[in-house]
């Protein structure tokens, strides 16, 4: 009563009004340049902003600075002495442009950037908890992420992607043709996942609750999260709204999806489809005219019970000894005559009782098309319902029945060497291209039956409960093998009653598989979803049987003749039958020369497909399903379902419908050029990787408890540009903000009233000195030792782990120096993340993150003095050192090591210093080799604060 | 940084995070006497504890054969607990079997008479120093959710640890050390390091690991120079070229932090060791402890507690032990033969307990230090199996020793299976709300801001239980 109560109370309160910042549900709108000194119109807005605070900035850095720090921010490295050298010997007014277009188009922009997003969708390789078990193949969306940002795909598409990459028209990889799109749905699975959870449904709220919390973050800067148990306290966001959101995510399935072969199989099962519907008639007729002999043979057969002569003539015997005993052989009821040995009396008259009565539910019903959605994740259960009396697609046999059936042509499908299964009993990449599911149902009677021929592997996804492993939830999956008939197997899910579910199934191995129908029912229905041929009541002697069979087989092959079959499904069982048994009724040569012609051609289409595939993590479309409003947020108490939709403060936007989650009307709404949050979110989020912070200072909460903008107006004017001049181009983007006098200036200002009036530096009157994040202090290492391996790996690379650091799940080490590989190509494993990168304040991946944190702790100069791998960078170092400055004096090699680590060279007091220790280093424990002293050399330096730093 | 500093945070909180963060006035303390004691402001109440040392039983011990005696269990023993204690809960491996009596014998204890089994003969004679919860519950019956829970206030991951928030509200009064340090036994949680992690609280908040049972203490705390003198020149020549680079361009809040915390750093490097060099302790001190015991795991508990107690000597705020792995990685999960599982355990933890207790006694310092002993949840009075326990969210028991409660005392019931919490039933919430009260922390202003919200180790919820307390 309490939850109805509150429901009522939550639809009738009026929409939100817009609260504190009613600019933010607005579209921003083209700016007027203000009339203030500057070199682009971003710095006009800056000054003017400068000029009414009274700050006057600082001077202009100098090019070795303005190089470091650029490098850093657009690629995560430091300039190599040779980019240094080529922008210093550049002479031309757009230099500062040609090193930074140099710059935009390395890898290293992608890896960069794409690293920041990574932080935004708590990206991990491992769902943490008790066992930290994988997500498998979840790599391969960093990968995507970092092609994207390197081809400039334009952020409203990689938003697109993200929201419904697996529906739109997709993006391929120019390489290879893979689906890059789908990729980028992974991102939905990368949270954490808990194994056996007792109450499968609470565990499901929190699932879906993270996912929305880091949509709505990364994409609107909203805490839409925190109206879960009821109204957001700030923003005008309600608790409805929540839930409308979360009914959209709640609508899209796990998969494992075969990238690499998903678009190139669709096109050929496209016009494999088309091949076949072509040549079916073809096929038919010919079929039908080498049968034309058989209804009379059959019927002195039936009659006789005996075949004339022949080598056949014991298998006859042994087809009616089995015909007659069961009553689904086309051939039951004259085969129980022949058996009496005259007449057979009361012949059952197989009645279809279909579909069972309430409060049973067929839930799919594949026997005929149209009556239940088709939902596929590839090509291997066919390209649709096959109708009773079709020709079977890719053969030269008839359906006897209807149904979801393998389609044998997709055999050779399989996984990648090396491609990683789920942990579990899932088997989702076993199953994947093979999977068909049933629309989603809440589970009424425990029980679900299944009609099925031949073996499958069977899912029941409850709750969308995916981890199935430890003590509960075992029984979501099955394997089932239903024999060569078609027949009801039982999924016993009784501990599920109330829950909502969705069936998959896939063929199990190399069987056979049909599917027919799907029913929740206490019992396994007494029918079937087909009627079958049977000779009337009154013709009971085995003459008229053998009459009215022939004379039924002669009308099913007249109507085969013509394609016509299918009009009449009931009979297609028995004109496959004697379509089978050919040669045993006078057709040896029954053959269609139009099946042969269609044969070649898929034996070269087959040829000349790919048939190896990885696979990843993707979203897989379901049906539309409404959540529950939940009391309190509590799954005990729901308060009716709510329209999926927008946030009403944004306006009545409708998402999605029976037939769909609503992914794509979300994708439309959120790229829509006068989204009033998207772009704003987006540019800001550059701003604050390229200044050090945003516009806004709380890039995942531009609501009322997150911090105001500091330049409203240039944010708004950024925006418009961004969707309108740069067509979301976040390179632009990047390149605007890098090349303003903002970014040029010193970090130092030397007019001291600058720091009294503006001591945050809000206002930007000077580049804050910033330390390095994690990934770029570890990436500097490996550049300046020389170690860096440019490029991606084959798969991530596996975290050292030190012998101290222990645990249940503690995966294997990898190498100390990470092969060389760019920090970003980490294995990231949620109970065992790399110790370097998280002693420099890598974040916890649990939800968004668009802002680090940047402390300073003594672990990180505990790190920069003992850890192995620096030391190890360090060795490498020196060694180039003295194998590059071969003959060169101590001087000149303190100055090789400052380029190289600090991107200038020495001022003369330094170099001083630095020859100072070498001696004292070159002299202490009694003299040592010069190798020594050089690596304690470069070690130093590599434990400087301004190695960590950017000015 | 994410967001500023709360008004109401105490002067105190502020100035660390200002500190380890940006500060001129960090670097200046830092750089200055190597140990220094900030002044304490007036916290939001007077607490009597300074510290806290977490003895954390991961697994989940039974209070059925520990703290919660229930004659019913042997009465009914080997009956249907359907049928005998009516319906029951859903459990992790729904494998209930019958009721199931304690293999350990009850008994009253010392002066105050409370019930403790023989699972724990030596903390058993420590009966009247502790305040045991009977009542305490959890909202998880999955380990790495409750012990998110237990530690954060929240089942799911990233929320900062009590020790974390501790450490944040009150600093560390030793700036040779961090202001938490877990003790790692050797288990480490399910739910892995972010038990002990920081969140969305400065870094410096979270837990520096010392490993106590062998092998490296602290991650790079050992230098890798085999000559002496030779990182102490490098040190040098760093700092020497961080000052004149600074000198030429202009001296910066986040450059001196970083060189402050390179000379807090080398302190570490010189008392880190000095902590763990027990050769100074007494004799009798040490077999008190339990570290000459044949019980490998009793030695390394051992050396966990002495640390403990030397740790919070040097004025670390919260120290929490995990437990050693005594049974591979079954911790105190005892899901078959208990008698085994959780002999094994107490065998390993119970010596080397009771001697903190005592220890902190003699030497004065129980009454300013708040000793913990806890896990996730508790387990069933019913079999799993034959033998086993399943996981109990619905009642178990806690004790608190020292720091300001109420000694020699029993709070809370659970009903005569020991099954559910009946009486004063208190949520985890209501254990952090007590723990900070006894530190002196108000759990309702005691918050930080993330995600848009002002966030508190108690979320929305949480009341202190004023009876726990010791009457002054």
């Amino acid at each position: 009563m309490a939850s109805a109560l509150l429901a009522a109370e939550s639809a009738a309160k009026p929409a939100p009004s817009a609260g504190a910042r009613p600019w933010l549900w607005k579209a921003p709108a083209r700016q007027s340049v203000p009339e203030a000194p500057g070199s682009t119109d971003l710095d006009r807005f800056i000054h003017r902003r400068l000029e009414q605070e009274g700050v006057r900035p600082a001077p202009a850095a100098d090019d070795r600075t303005w190089m470091r720090r650029a490098s850093f921010v657009v690629t995560g490295l430091p300039p190599s002495p040779d980019a240094m050298a080529a922008f210093l010997a550049d002479e031309s007014p757009t230099r500062r442009g040609n090193a930074l277009d140099r710059m935009l188009a390395s890898p290293g922009f992608g890896e960069r950037w794409a690293r920041h997003w990574l932080d935004l969708v708590r990206y991990a390789e491992t769902r943490g908890h008790e066992d930290d078990y994988r997500i498998a193949n979840a790599w391969h969306y960093r990968d995507y992420l970092v092609r994207a940002f390197n081809a400039d795909v334009p952020y409203d598409r990689i938003v697109a992607e993200h929201v419904a990459g697996d529906l739109l028209e997709p993006r391929t990889h120019p390489g290879n043709g893979a689906n890059e799109s789908v990729l980028a749905t992974g991102w939905a699975f990368l949270g954490e996942e808990v194994h056996s959870p007792v109450d499968i449904r609470q565990d499901e709220c929190d699932r879906m609750d993270n996912k929305l919390d880091v949509l709505t973050k990364t994409f609107l800067g909203l805490t839409v999260a925190c109206a879960r148990c009821h109204d957001h306290k700030f923003d005008p966001i309600r608790q409805r709204d929540y839930y409308a959101m979360a009914g959209v995510i709640r609508g899209a399935a796990y998969r494992q999806v075969r990238f690499e072969t998903d678009l190139v199989h669709g096109q050929a099962a496209r016009r494999l489809a088309t091949w076949r519907a072509e040549a079916s008639g073809g096929i038919a007729r010919e079929l039908a005219e080498g049968m034309e002999g058989i209804p009379g043979r059959l019927r002195d057969a039936l009659t006789s019970g005996r075949l004339a002569d022949g080598p056949h003539a014991k298998a006859w015997e042994a087809e009616l000894a089995t015909a007659a005993k069961s009553p689904r052989h086309p051939l039951h009821a004259a085969a129980v005559a022949v058996a009496a040995g005259g007449d057979a009396k009361a012949v059952p008259v197989e009645t279809a009782s279909w579909p069972p009565s309430a409060p049973s539910v067929v839930v799919a019903d594949f026997t005929r098309p149209g009556l239940t959605p088709w939902r596929t994740d590839g090509p291997g259960m066919g390209a649709g319902v096959v109708e009773a009396g079709r020709i079977l697609p890719g053969t030269d046999r008839i359906a006897d029945r209807g149904g979801a059936r393998r389609d044998r042509f997709w055999d050779p499908m399989r996984v990648a060497a090396g491609n990683e299964s789920d942990p579990g009993s899932l088997a989702a990449t076993e199953r994947s291209g093979r999977t068909l599911r049933t629309p989603s149902f809440k589970l009424a009677s425990g029980k679900v039956h299944y009609l099925f021929r031949g073996k499958a592997r069977v899912y029941a996804a409850v709750d969308s409960h995916l981890l199935i492993a430890g003590p509960l939830h075992g029984g979501l999956v099955a394997r089932m093998d239903a024999g060569p008939e078609p027949r009801w197997m039982t999924h016993d899910l009784s501990a599920y009653v109330g829950h909502r579910l969705h069936v998959e199934v896939a063929p199990d191995g190399d069987a056979p598989l049909d599917v027919f129908a799907v029913v929740d029912a206490a019992g396994a229905p007494a029918g079937m979803p087909w009627a079958t041929w049977r000779p009337g009541a009154g013709q009971g002697t085995r003459e008229a049987l053998a009459v009215a069979t022939a004379d039924a087989l002669a009308e099913g092959i007249r109507l085969l003749g013509e394609d016509r079959l299918a009009t009449r499904p009931e009979l297609a069982p028995l004109v496959e039958w004697a379509r089978a048994h050919a040669a045993w009724l006078g057709a040896p040569a029954l053959a269609s020369g139009a099946a042969q012609a269609l044969a070649a051609r898929e034996r070269e289409l087959s040829a000349s497909l790919p048939w190896e595939s990885r696979t990843a993590v993707a979203w897989w479309e379901g049906d539309g399903v409404d959540e529950d409003l939940l009391v309190r947020g509590k799954p005990t108490r729901t308060a009716g379902a709510v329209e999926r939709a927008v946030p009403v403060v944004f306006g009545n936007v409708r998402l999605g419908n029976e037939a769909g989650s609503g992914r794509m009307e979300l994708v439309r709404w959120l790229t829509d050029p006068s989204h009033p949050l998207v772009a704003r979110v987006a540019v800001n989020r550059a701003w604050q990787h390229v200044f050090g912070s945003g516009i806004v200072g709380t890039p995942d909460n531009f609501g009322e408890l997150g911090e105001p903008p500091s330049h409203p107006e240039l944010l708004d004017h950024l925006a418009w540009q961004f969707v309108h001049v740069d067509r979301w181009s976040m390179k632009s983007l990047v390149r605007r903000l890098v090349l303003t006098d903002a970014f040029g200036r010193s970090s130092r200002n030397p007019d001291p009233r600058a720091e009294e009036r503006d001591p945050k530096n809000q206002w930007l009157h000077r580049m804050p000195v910033r330390r390095l994040e994690a990934e770029a202090i570890r990436d500097a290492l490996l550049a300046v030792s020389g170690r860096l391996q440019h490029g991606a790996p084959a798969r991530s690379v596996m975290v050292h782990l030190p012998d101290h650091v222990d645990g249940r799940a503690r995966p294997a080490s990898g190498p100390l120096d990470g092969d060389g590989r760019r920090s970003v190509y980490l294995s990231i494993r949620r109970n065992f993340l790399p110790q370097l990168l998280v002693a420099f304040d890598y974040p916890t991946p649990f939800s968004t993150v668009g802002r680090r944190n940047s402390s300073n702790l003594p672990a990180q100069s505990l790190a920069m003095m003992n850890d192995a791998f620096v030391h190890d960078q360090a060795g490498r170092w020196s060694e180039r050192l003295l194998r590059e400055t071969a003959g060169a004096d101590d001087g000149a090699r303190v100055t090789w090591l400052y380029e190289g680590a600090l991107a200038r060279p020495p001022r003369a007091e330094e170099r001083a210093a630095c020859l100072e220790s070498l001696s004292e280093l070159r002299a202490v424990g009694g003299g040592r080799p010069e190798a020594e002293a050089w690596r304690d050399m470069a070690h130093a330096l590599l434990t400087t604060g301004e190695f960590i730093h950017i000015r | 940084m994410q967001g500023l500093p709360c008004p109401m945070l105490s002067r105190r909180a502020l100035l660390r995070r200002a500190a380890t963060g940006f500060g001129m006035v960090a670097a200046h303390a830092l750089l200055g006497a190597g140990s220094a004691t900030v002044t304490p402001s007036p916290s939001h109440a007077r607490g009597r504890a300074r510290n806290v040392i977490f003895l954390y039983m991961e697994g989940g011990v039974s209070q059925v054969d520990s703290f919660d005696h229930k004659p019913m269990l042997a009465r009914h023993h080997g009956k249907n607990p359907r049928e005998v204690m009516g319906k029951l809960e859903k459990t992790q491996f729904e494998s209930i079997g019958t009721v199931f009596k304690s293999p350990w014998e009850f008994r009253q204890r010392g002066e105050s008479g409370l019930w403790v089994s023989d699972l724990f003969p030596h903390i058993a004679q420590c009966a009247d120093e502790l305040c045991v919860v009977r009542s305490m519950t959890s909202a998880f019956p999955e380990h790495t959710s409750a012990n998110y829970f237990l530690h954060s206030g929240l089942g799911l991951q990233g929320r900062p640890s009590m020790g974390a928030w501790v450490a944040y509200g009150l600093g560390s009064e030793n700036l040779d050390m961090p202001g938490y340090v877990v003790l790692n036994g050797g288990q480490i949680p399910s739910g892995g390091m972010d038990c002990f992690g920081n969140g969305f609280l400065p870094a410096t908040c979270q837990a520096s690991m010392l490993h106590a049972h062998g092998g490296t203490p602290l991650a790079n705390i050992a230098p890798r120079e085999s000559i002496p003198g030779v990182q102490d020149a490098k040190r040098r020549l760093a700092l020497r070229l961080d000052r004149m680079a600074m000198a030429a361009e202009g001296t910066d809040a986040a450059l001196e932090g970083a060189l402050a915390n390179a000379e807090l750093a080398s302190r570490m490097q010189a008392s880190v060791p000095d902590l763990l060099e027990l050769k100074g302790e007494g004799e009798a001190t040490r077999r008190m402890y339990g570290l000459d015991s044949s019980n490998p795991h009793t030695r390394t508990y051992a050396r966990q507690c002495l640390l403990a107690r030397r740790l919070v000597e040097r004025g670390v705020r919260f120290v929490e032990l995990t437990i050693p792995m005594v049974d591979g990685y079954q911790r105190w999960d005892a899901h078959g033969n208990i008698a085994h599982n959780h002999g094994m355990n107490a065998r390993a933890i119970d010596q080397p307990t009771a001697a903190l207790l005592r220890d902190l006694r003699q030497r004065g310092l129980l009454d300013q230090t708040l000793v913990v002993w806890a896990g996730e949840f508790g387990r069933t009075p019913f079999a799993q199996g034959s033998d086993g326990r399943d996981h109990n969210e619905h009642g178990f028991s806690v004790w608190m020793a020292g720091g300001g409660v109420r000694p020699g005392f029993a709070y809370g019931a659970t009903d005569e299976w020991g099954y559910r919490a009946v009486e004063n039933r208190l949520e985890m919430h209501d254990l952090h709300a007590t723990i900070l009260h006894l530190l002196g922390i108000d759990h309702t202003r005691l918050t930080y801001r993330f995600g848009g919200r002002d966030i508190r180790l108690t979320d929305v919820h949480g009341n202190v239980i004023h009876p726990l307390l010791a009457r002054a």
